[in-house]
């Protein structure tokens, strides 16, 4: 070895000495870890001090294109559609001056913008920017995930499917899209058929506006975090991909008053980090990690919040394919399914047992509806069993149920296997994968059982049935096939009395779930949440949405005691 | 010399070509793709998105797009976030760099001197303090050593942050250091493996020089213990270390999702990991085309080095 290697060898020895001295000189950093407290003293007018929130990495930041929920909850920080849905899920007008217009037939709608909307940038906000995002959404080059949910927009659907016309035709199609700006401030959306929920759908992130001073043409490229222009509360001020985004006020946000002036989001994949970074006060408010509910119940008893979500999960049984073509095997597994006790010991109570497929407060229900139907009875699931055939358990087929890989899951597995074994004597056979080949088998129908459900986009029964249980649904992989279900589902999707259109839904729950048709549903999952107690405005705001921190939808709202 | 290293170079591109070719239809033989959600798409929603990403068209067209594309540096467009795919490799692997080199001094440094100090004090403290911290170090793997580290360091003590997310010494360069409660932790959490294992392999390399012939002569003509140590023993001794500190270097330098998941560093190894559970299939292909590239000119680089370090290696 060289004199000139030994030298870098001393050199590395230097770094590491100059490390150590760093170390040792202790604390000068500006950690802000002094948890005010309790202080509920209104602050001034002025936005001022700064929270820091754990996240997760959005994938993209076009809401036109986009589908996944850390994505949307940045969405709506930053930018807000023609409504907001406010803490009972009403569409309050956001950039709307008032409710829609809606024409005799409920086919027409005509919205008023506010007067003088602006982009972050100072141009000014119009009807043409909404008319441009609905478009984009539509667009079938942009081939945005959401696009079927503005199906019922005049002209949306033929748009969307014209991916293969050439320019001209996409240009005329475009043009077709029942969505015009009749001036500035005037915007006409014409729908195929009356649809009561239309105004939540205005609410949400593929409605939002598009500025069209920034984009030549529908197809451009979606302006990244620092190049757009916004017109919800905040906006991006700083960003670095994988590591932190920073929140300032919209100096154009239209809406009441921000309370905070900075919101800086950390990101990070693994909850269990996150919740040692809450504990060194660098994220005021984060997800809490479920598998740690235990101990963070005991840690932070006023810090964590727990609350439901609109997300319900249950054995998912693909109806054309034996054993469990069979209603009577259906209900048997169901029936010797004890789910008080799956929710102690494999969830430790972060979740609650149900039998309910709708989470019961967004169906006017008070849940435990079905339980006579799908609840713990062993004694009903034995009857079951030798009705369908196997008494005992006695020459019943394979049955393998597909699960994503986590820890949680091979215990829900174990569970259900020692479950049914006891109950009914059968043998469950446990085929753990990766999420992308569950989603595939399940995508191609290819499965017996699955444990799966279903997250809320949009807060109405509907959005729990459309496309869902409909013969030839087209998410339905579970294939499922009932007239009086499609009959239900059919007459309460363009139903304008809203009363008899909720009581259609609850009634094809009740068909959907009398046997067990596709799913018996296990549990619906909570929220669980810690927020630094000098931070208000957040768990007052909490929704069941929420993705990253209670208050989600109302960033505005948040404010902290902490200068 | 000069010839046998483009010789080397050279033969770099089949190898390239091979692993592009294996990755590709390796990738797409596993079951689910990049549009199979949790929540099922509709089925129109599913088709315009294959067409955006030019995974409508028939595996072998894709194959040739693909390979045309890599001929002219061009590895496309990733589907999580619809970024160019070499920005993604640069920005995360800037990251994963400075991680690797950092680690690297740390695990060299402490290295070889737990090594050298063992060996001359074999049987002694000093080397029951070095052979317990190796073992330690080989019998701990990163998933126990990181969550442990920032436990008693950054939660307990709090002499660090437990998100490393601004980890890198950019700043260092300018005179600003406000990050180095994030560098500290992933630096020894990366570092430690490694360390131990070069001082195992100095610790032994050592033992057998020292009882060489010519260290005795060294010593029987008088000349002084540190030079001995220095100029004569470790010398030698240092041949089989530098063997593995190039392959130890790659490693280091292309990312570990452990260190990077429990600090919170967004490098490579994290993205890697993450690229294949999302089947992001340009990515995958990119991430290992240039990992290919890397570990490839690593091998180089030390092959070379040896004929530096042993005149006996002619080329």
């Amino acid at each position: 070895m060289t004199n000139s290697k030994w030298r870098m060898l001393l050199s590395m020895f230097a770094v590491l000495a100059i490390m150590a001295i760093a170390v040792a000189c202790g604390d000068d950093d500006d950690d802000d870890d002094t948890n005010g407290g309790g202080d509920n003293t209104p602050t001034t007018q002025a936005p001022s001090g700064t929270i820091t929130i754990g996240a997760t990495q959005f994938e993209t930041w076009d809401p036109h294109f986009s589908d996944f929920a850390q994505d949307i909850s940045h969405m709506v920080y930053v930018w807000r559609g023609l409504y907001h849905l406010d803490l009972n899920d009403v569409p309050q007008p956001a950039m709307a001056d008032g409710a829609p217009k809606v024409s005799d037939d409920g086919k027409t709608y005509t919205i008023t913008l506010k007067k003088d909307l602006k982009w972050s940038d100072g141009q000014p906000l119009t009807a043409a920017d909404f008319v441009l995002g609905i478009q984009r959404t539509c667009n079938p080059d942009n081939a945005g995930h959401y696009q079927y949910i503005l199906t019922n927009i005049v002209g949306c659907d033929d748009y969307y499917a014209a991916a293969d016309a050439d320019a001209a035709k996409k240009t005329e199609l475009q043009a077709a899209v029942g969505v015009k700006a009749i001036d500035a401030t005037t915007l006409e959306i014409k729908i195929g058929a009356a649809q009561p929920t239309f105004p939540t759908l205005l609410s949400l992130w593929p409605t939002f506006p598009a500025p069209s001073h920034k984009l030549a043409t529908v197809d451009a490229p979606w302006p990244g975090p620092l190049e757009n222009v916004y017109n919800g509360p905040f906006m991006p001020s700083a960003y670095t991909e994988k590591a932190t985004m920073e929140l300032v006020p919209n100096p154009n946000w239209i809406g009441t008053g921000v309370g905070v002036e900075k919101v800086v989001l950390k990101y990070v994949d693994d909850a269990a980090v996150l919740n040692q970074a809450y504990r060194t006060g660098e994220v005021d408010a984060t997800v809490a990690n479920k598998p740690e509910l235990d101990k963070l119940k005991t840690e932070f008893p006023n810090e964590l919040h727990l609350y439901p979500a609109t997300r319900t999960i249950g054995l998912e049984f693909n109806v054309t394919k034996a054993p469990v073509d069979k209603a009577e095997v259906r209900l048997a597994l169901s029936q010797a399914t004890d789910r008080e006790t799956m929710m102690k010991v494999v969830f430790k109570d972060a979740n609650t047992a149900t039998t309910n497929w709708v989470p019961p407060a967004r169906n006017g229900l008070k849940g435990g509806e079905y339980d006579d139907i799908l609840g713990f009875d062993p004694a009903k699931a034995k009857e079951n069993m030798t009705k369908a055939g196997y008494p005992d358990g006695k020459g019943f087929p394979e049955l393998t149920l597909i699960m994503v890989d986590s820890a949680t899951n091979k215990l829900l597995g174990e569970f259900l296997q020692a479950e049914w074994k006891k109950h009914l004597g059968i043998e469950l056979k446990l085929e753990i994968t990766d999420s992308k080949t569950r989603s595939s088998r399940f995508n191609a129908s290819d499965f017996q059982l699955v444990t799966g459900g279903w997250q809320e986009d949009y807060p109405d029964p509907e959005n729990w049935f459309l496309g869902l249980w409909e013969t030839g649904g087209s998410i339905n992989k579970v294939l499922v096939s009932i007239k009086a279900l499609d009959d239900a589902i059919d007459k309460a999707r363009y139903n304008t009395n809203d009363e008899e259109r909720r009581k259609l839904y609850r009634d094809a729950e009740k068909i959907l779930l009398q046997e067990a048709n596709g799913i018996a549903p296990l549990y619906h999952t909570l929220a669980a949440m810690l927020v630094k107690p000098h931070i208000k405005g957040m768990v007052e705001n909490k929704r069941p949405g929420d993705t990253f921190v209670p208050g989600d939808w109302y960033i505005e709202l948040w404010k902290t005691d902490n200068k | 010399m000069l010839a046998y290293a483009i010789r080397r170079v050279l033969a770099i591109i089949p190898l390239l070509f091979a692993i592009a070719t294996i990755t590709f239809f390796l990738m797409h033989s596993v079951e689910g793709g990049p549009f199979d959600e949790d929540k099922p798409l509709p089925p129109a929603t599913r088709a315009n998105l294959e067409r955006r990403y030019g995974l409508d068209d028939p595996l072998p067209v894709q194959y040739v797009t693909y390979l045309k594309n890599l001929a002219s540096f061009d590895f496309g467009i990733s589907i999580a976030n619809n970024r160019d795919i070499s920005d993604i490799i640069k920005e995360r692997m800037r990251i994963s760099v400075q991680l690797g080199i950092a680690a690297f001094l740390f695990a060299t440094a402490f290295g070889l001197t737990l090594g050298i100090v063992s060996s001359l004090n074999q049987n002694g403290l000093g080397d029951y303090f070095g052979v317990f911290v190796a073992t330690a170090g080989a019998a701990m793997p990163s998933i126990v050593l990181a969550p442990l580290l920032t436990i008693v360091f950054a939660v307990e003590l709090g002499w660090f942050k437990v998100l490393s997310t601004n980890y890198g010494f950019t700043g260092w360069l300018q005179g600003d250091f406000s990050n180095w409660k994030q560098v500290i932790l992933p630096t020894i959490g990366l570092g430690f493996l490694p360390m131990a294992f070069i001082a195992r392999i100095t610790r032994a390399s050592m033992l057998e020089v020292l009882r060489q012939d010519y260290v005795r002569t060294a010593r029987a003509k008088g000349l002084k213990e540190l030079n001995v140590v220095i100029r004569h023993a470790a010398k030698n001794a240092l041949i089989p270390v530098l063997t593995v500190l190039g392959p130890i270097f790659a490693g280091l330098i292309t990312g570990s999702l452990v260190i990077e998941r429990f600090f919170a560093i967004p490098g490579l190894g994290g993205e890697f990991v993450r690229s294949v559970i999302i089947r992001d299939y340009g990515l995958i292909m990119g991430v290992t085309v240039f990992f290919a590239v890397i570990i490839a000119f690593m091998n180089l680089v030390v092959d070379l080095l040896y004929g530096l370090a042993d005149p006996r290696i002619r080329y």
